[in-house]
């Protein structure tokens, strides 16, 4: 069984993408598929936050590339 | 008490709020914690708003390199300390603000004396281990926050009320990694004016404030979304097993 991510990038170089994963898939494995350190992001479904080690689930996910400079 | 010339000199804000909201605006004490992108650009507002006592700290000497954003900072001032730069700009700009300045790395031995009794900190600084000390100092000592972080044309920005708001580490668990980063001027120009404009609306008690809310800034689009963010009950410095609760 599969499903299928929506993924908004923002503020990041990396373009927008459909993404199919194993259920039970967990945000930190989609981060690892897609290269993305996991300290450099936030993740956001529905404009909530989500932690990181939650099974993903269909649909949207927007992941936040953080600032950090000053 | 202001005088003539303040009155004058805050005239067109006294219609927003009054002579009874500049006074408080002037009886207001603010730590700035850096004097680099974000610190230049939120020190001269808040001096040119007439925040009265504005204490800013940082460890550094101005570079050619801080010369494309650090606004405060101008050619003569390269291998000076930073702090020294800007607290000779800000009394020039307004004599009827007090800015002091420490030239000092911010760390677990000095913050708490850094910030003092302020009445609110802001979150110039240009890493995370600082924010998060800052962020600990904020809820142990019950100061507002004001966070602010850029990067390139991105940008990011939130107010936290300790004990009240998702704080900074309820947001941002672990740090980030370091680096040598891209950034444009006018980037920390619109985060520093997002801070500030929260700092005058929490000195004066209007509006809604940035909290439990990420602001988050795409240049690039000229886009502003919002993160919703709560308090995390894990969180080891808000959360309900934190030691800084017992």
């Amino acid at each position: 069984m599969t499903i299928t991510l929506d993924i908004e990038l923002i503020n990041s170089d990396l373009s927008n993408q459909k993404l199919t994963v194993p259920i039970d898939t967990t945000y930190e494995n989609v981060l690892d598929i897609l290269g993305i350190n996991q300290e450099t992001v936030l993740l956001l479904k529905d404009k909530k936050a989500v932690p990181i080690d939650g099974i993903a689930v269909p649909g949207n996910l927007t992941i936040m590339c953080i600032a950090s400079q000053g | 008490m202001l005088d003539k010339d303040e009155l004058e000199r805050y005239s067109r804000q006294i219609m927003l709020f009054g002579e009874d909201g500049q006074e408080r605006l002037k009886d207001a004490c603010v730590f700035i914690a850096g004097a680099g992108g974000l610190g230049c650009p939120v020190a001269l507002y808040l001096a040119v708003a007439g925040v009265g006592h504005l204490r800013i700290a940082d460890k550094d000497t101005v570079e050619k390199t801080n010369l494309n954003r650090q606004v405060l900072h101008w050619e003569n001032d390269i291998g000076r300390e930073k702090v020294l730069s800007v607290g000779d700009k800000l009394r020039e700009i307004n004599p009827h603000i007090e800015a002091e300045t420490f030239h000092i790395t911010i760390d677990e031995s000095n913050v708490r004396e850094l910030v003092g009794d302020a009445d609110l900190i802001i979150d110039a600084m240009d890493n995370y281990p600082v924010r998060y000390l800052l962020n600990q100092i904020a809820y142990e000592k019950g100061i507002p926050l004001i966070h602010g972080a850029i990067r390139g044309f991105d940008g990011q920005a939130m107010t936290i009320i300790p004990g009240k708001s998702a704080c900074f580490n309820c947001v941002f668990p672990s740090p980030t990694p370091t680096e040598v980063f891209p950034v444009l001027g006018v980037t920390p120009g619109i985060i520093a004016m997002i801070q500030v404009n929260e700092a005058i609306k929490y000195l004066l008690k209007k509006g809604d404030l940035l909290t439990d809310r990420l602001l988050i800034w795409n240049g690039l689009s000229s886009e502003m979304e919002y993160m919703k963010v709560s308090r995390r009950p894990d969180c080891k410095i808000c959360g309900t097993g934190s030691k800084l609760q017992e």
